[in-house]
């Protein structure tokens, strides 16, 4: 990487370079050019007589073309083949060397940039999607459809449901990943910096996308996107089958350049037994993420092909399969559950050490906890279709795998309360939420295995305990990971402190909502209701009253995080460079972290999590340091 | 050993607390099937033996939490680590091996127990859950005579097709008939053929446990048999509904149920079935089959005749 020393060339005005601006108005300039112009007769082109469907792919591919022209992605690509020499300019510009906040919207190739990226745009995704949630249980305060239309309830529920499973599968492989991995294992930067950048952009275009649905009809799929009720539905499931194509893609380069990098470019003594637990959760959500991806991008593109070239591979009459589409959609399905998980453990595990101040306990077998959650994560998809025409003879066997999980989900308690035993716990906010992460958690897996138990899922499943669970999961596990990493790290990404009590005013409110909301919801599927209803029986108006109270509850809590974390962001209370004394490599560097990261790539000597030895982690720069013995393997 | 000995205390006392609370979770009672009775044993183990982990895990997190909560932050220094006892990680990995080795076990018993309804099992695997299009190993339901008297040893099998939005019932014993309502004899095997003609749809009713999807193309298969009689219309929770996302009308897709005496469904059923002849119906629906398919099924009627004075 080319990082001046000396005198900076100067830049063009920001106008003329490529940027985010631009991306977005060739971007809908070529939809709508497309779109409107093949859609209507006497429009712009000739109709060709192409139908809906084929428009709307047309339409989209040419939005996502025109948006990376305008961000510049084909520049250097171009210039490289055409012989062009590339300007010193643009080339310290795509490394973000001059600084400021308009790298910010560039197709800047830092991974901390990209980090801060994808943080602020799954965080507006998220209020985006929850702001949905709260008209769905607006709509669910009366048993009758009053609020809105079933149509429209339904569109809403695919709007939420796919927004915040593309946010969540990148929430903190994408954020934290790809901010401190480089940091973590000692490396300037990461295997594929130009890869990386991608992934960022095709994610955003994921999100943008997925709203768009609603200009088009909407779909009425829920994020499942069923095959043969796929087929039939509005245009608005065009953006559906774009909006995963693009994350599916996203995530699958997001995987391979993390394994790359986690395997590839660690420090001198940075062995596997020293990684961050963040490390080793996020190599298992990368290695996921790039394997079980593609499925879902293979699975999505063959319901296009049926819905633009009508080849029938999911439509019974036209000789294709129902039960196929379900089966390769939970092949995916489940171990995407995991992509979200993991990296979310990885983090709790990794700030409960700096706040009580000792050594993670069983570091090894916190690891093998999450690498057995990896593997096992692929022999259990067939639960999800238990009542759904399986093989009876299998039914056994697929409970048992499922059950399994909490054997590793086991160790990685065990780590985290082992750690607890003995420390001196200092209760940030950081803390609680990394804390709240069990209980939450244990409800995610308790409801589970009510599900996963074959006898007991045959009434279960498919109603609101369903829903309950998987919000425990991703919402109470790996939400609050997230932000547990965000009151953690946001001294690192800003050199400013968020506020205590805001913080926990936050923390309280969401906890007491979340909790309330969703205990409520799982009664509620006990009691017989079925997801996806915009109506419901008159005997569970009560319950479902309750639960709107506390999602709204819920939804308040983002107030306060919000406001924290855009008034520190500009004006909050300066923090010093590492203000809980953690002993973690990402720490010692300075804030605001250099654009290389480290000036000479740090030789390791210890762990991250041994809180008692007087021995630093790492020397920062070996070279002023010779003599001093090198890092035992 | 003090605060295991305190754990141990607060753990017992939290688990006998949440033990009784058990017993408002408002799981429906009486048990409205057999084949539920397996269910609702389940659903009461589940939570029965994932209180006291429930608790455990709950009690030793805040135990921990308050215990060894840093009194002065400012001044409070590393701790030395816990010391590592491979032994304390086998015992609680063996625990939670063995936990989910009696959860599983449990369940493929109950499994068995409820997918073999006692009066067919003698019929081997027809009771399974899904029987191949083509290759049902069931008696032809269309061959029995029409009406013939059921015995406890026998299941009515009524088809369960659902289609956007709403549920068809077929008695391929009573002729193929067709209905919009459920009407089942209390205390005899109903063997459910369920189906769809379109999308995935999920076939439930909540008060008799009987969950399976409907998916194009397929032949699924659900059995119950019903302890009391029951009415949609008196009891406006029973009735059979769509569990699977299928389109706009999918909260709408809501059928009635009616479980009465053998003697009231035998005789319904015979008068819904000359009904039907009666007005021709029968005769213009497509022959009973496992799965349906609009285009080899089609049955046309005969061109309308002159009927002009």
């Amino acid at each position: 990487m080319a990082v001046a020393t000396g005198v900076m060339p100067a830049r063009r005005s920001w106008l003329m370079r490529p940027n985010m601006l631009w991306a977005f108005v060739l971007g809908i300039a070529a939809f709508v050019f497309v779109v409107w112009g093949l859609g209507h007769d006497g429009g712009l082109l000739p109709s060709w007589g192409l139908e809906i469907n084929q428009i709307m792919f047309l339409g989209y591919g040419a939005a996502i073309l025109f948006f990376f022209i305008g961000l510049g992605v084909f520049n250097e690509p171009v210039k490289w083949l055409l012989g062009i020499p590339i300007s010193e300019e643009e080339e310290l510009e795509r490394y973000g060397a001059y600084g400021g906040i308009d790298r910010y919207f560039r197709y800047t190739l830092d991974h901390k940039v990209i980090g801060i990226q994808y943080m602020v745009t799954i965080l507006a995704a998220f209020c985006l999607g929850g702001f949905i949630a709260m008209l769905i249980r607006t709509e669910l305060l009366t048993p009758n459809a009053r609020f809105t239309d079933p149509e429209t309830y339904l569109s809403l529920v695919t709007e939420h449901s796919v927004i915040m499973l593309v946010m969540a599968s990148s929430i903190i492989i994408g954020s934290f990943g790809n901010y401190f991995i480089p940091l973590f294992i000692g490396s300037k930067r990461m295997a594929f910096p130009r890869i990386e950048a991608l992934s960022f952009w095709l994610f955003l275009l994921a999100i943008v996308i997925m709203p768009t649905a609603l200009f088009f009809g909407g779909s009425q799929t829920g994020w499942t996107g069923y095959a043969p009720l796929a087929d039939q539905m509005h245009a608005g499931h065009d953006a559906y089958i774009t909006t995963w194509a693009l994350a599916g893609t996203a995530n699958t380069l997001v995987g391979i350049n993390l394994v790359a990098t986690i395997w590839l470019m660690r420090a001198p003594g940075m062995t596997w037994s020293r990684m961050n637990l963040t490390c080793w959760s996020v190599l298992v959500g990368a290695i996921l993420d790039w394997l079980a991806m593609p499925i879902m991008v293979a699975v999505q593109s063959m319901v296009g092909f049926d819905r633009a070239l009508l080849t029938g591979l999911f439509v019974p009459v036209q000789g294709g399969s129902a039960f196929f589409y379900e089966n390769v959609f939970w092949t995916f399905g489940h171990p995407e559950v995991y992509i979200l998980a993991i990296p979310g453990m990885g983090i709790v595990l990794d700030i409960l050490p700096v706040f009580t101040r000792r050594p993670i306990y069983a570091y090894r077998a916190a690891v093998v906890g999450m690498l057995g959650i990896g593997l096992l994560s692929w022999f259990v998809w067939q639960h999800h279709l238990f009542v759904s025409g399986l093989t009876p003879g299998l039914r056994p066997f697929f409970m048992f795998s499922t059950e399994m999980i909490s054997f590793p989900t086991g160790l990685v308690f065990l780590a985290a309360l082992g750690t607890l035993y003995g420390g001196a716990i200092r209760f940030k906010t950081a803390m609680l939420f990394a804390v709240a992460f069990f209980p939450d958690f244990l409800l995610g897996g308790f409801s589970g295995i009510f599900v996963s138990d074959v006898p007991s899922d045959v009434q279960l499943h498919g109603s609101y305990w369903v829903q309950a669970h998987f919000h425990f999961i991703l919402m109470g596990a790996t939400l609050f990971a997230f932000f547990a990493g965000i009151y953690f790290w946001f001294p690192k990404f800003t050199g400013r402190r968020l506020n205590e009590r805001l913080g926990q005013v936050h923390f309280w409110l969401m906890w007491i909502g979340f909790n309330g909301t969703f205990i409520t919801l799982a009664i509620v599927g006990i009691m017989g209701m079925s997801r996806r209803y915009a109506t419901y029986f008159p005997y569970l108006q009560g319950v479902n009253v309750t639960a709107t109270i506390f999602a709204y509850l819920l939804g308040i809590s983002i107030i306060p995080f919000l406001w924290n974390f855009i008034y520190s962001w500009g004006w909050g209370e300066k923090a010093e460079e590492n203000p809980y004394q953690s002993r973690s490599l990402e720490w010692q560097v300075p804030t605001p972290i250099p654009v290389d990261n480290f000036e000479e790539i740090p030789l390791v000597l210890s762990g991250p999590y041994e809180y008692w030895s007087n021995q630093p982690m790492a020397i920062l720069k070996p070279s002023e340091s010779a003599g001093t013995p090198a890092a035992g393997n | 050993m003090r605060h295991a000995i305190r754990i141990a205390i607060i753990w017992i006392v939290v688990t006998a607390i949440l033990e009784v609370l058990i017993g408002i979770v408002p799981i429906p009672s009486p048990v409205g099937s057999d084949e539920g009775e397996g269910i609702h044993q389940t659903i009461y183990m589940l939570f029965y033996l994932g209180a006291p982990i429930f608790a455990f895990v709950w009690v030793v997190l805040l135990y921990g939490l308050i215990t060894y909560r840093a009194r002065d932050p400012q001044t409070e220094t590393e701790r030395p680590p816990m010391p590592g006892s491979n032994a304390l990680i086998l015992l609680w990995a063996g625990i939670t091996f063995l936990i989910v080795l009696f959860m599983a076990g449990w369940g493929t018993f109950t499994l068995h127990e409820i997918t073999q309804p006692p009066s067919v099992a003698a019929e081997g695997s027809a009771a399974s859950t899904r029987s191949h299009p083509g290759a049902t190993n069931q008696k032809q339901p269309g061959g029995l005579p029409a009406g013939s008297v059921y015995t406890n040893a026998r299941p009515l099998i009524v088809q369960a097709i659902g289609q956007q939005w709403f549920w068809t019932f077929r008695y391929p014993s009573f002729g193929g008939m067709e209905t919009k309502e459920l009407v089942v004899p209390v205390g005899v095997p109903v063997l459910f053929h369920i189906t769809s003609l379109d999308v995935v749809h999920s076939f439930w009713i909540y008060e008799e446990d009987v969950k399976e999807d409907a998916v194009p193309g397929q032949d699924n298969t659900a059995w119950m048999v019903a302890r009391f009689p029951i009415h949609t219309e008196v009891n406006g929770k029973n009735s059979a509904y769509c569990n699977e996302l299928c389109g706009l009308w999918h909260g709408y897709m809501v059928a009635n149920v009616t479980v009465e005496k053998y003697s009231a469904f035998k005789s319904w059923a015979t008068h819904m079935e000359s009904y039907e002849k009666s007005t021709g119906l029968l005769k213009n629906l497509p022959s009973y089959a496992p799965v349906y398919y609009p285009a080899s099924n089609a049955n046309f009627p005969p061109a309308p005749q002159d009927q002009s004075p």
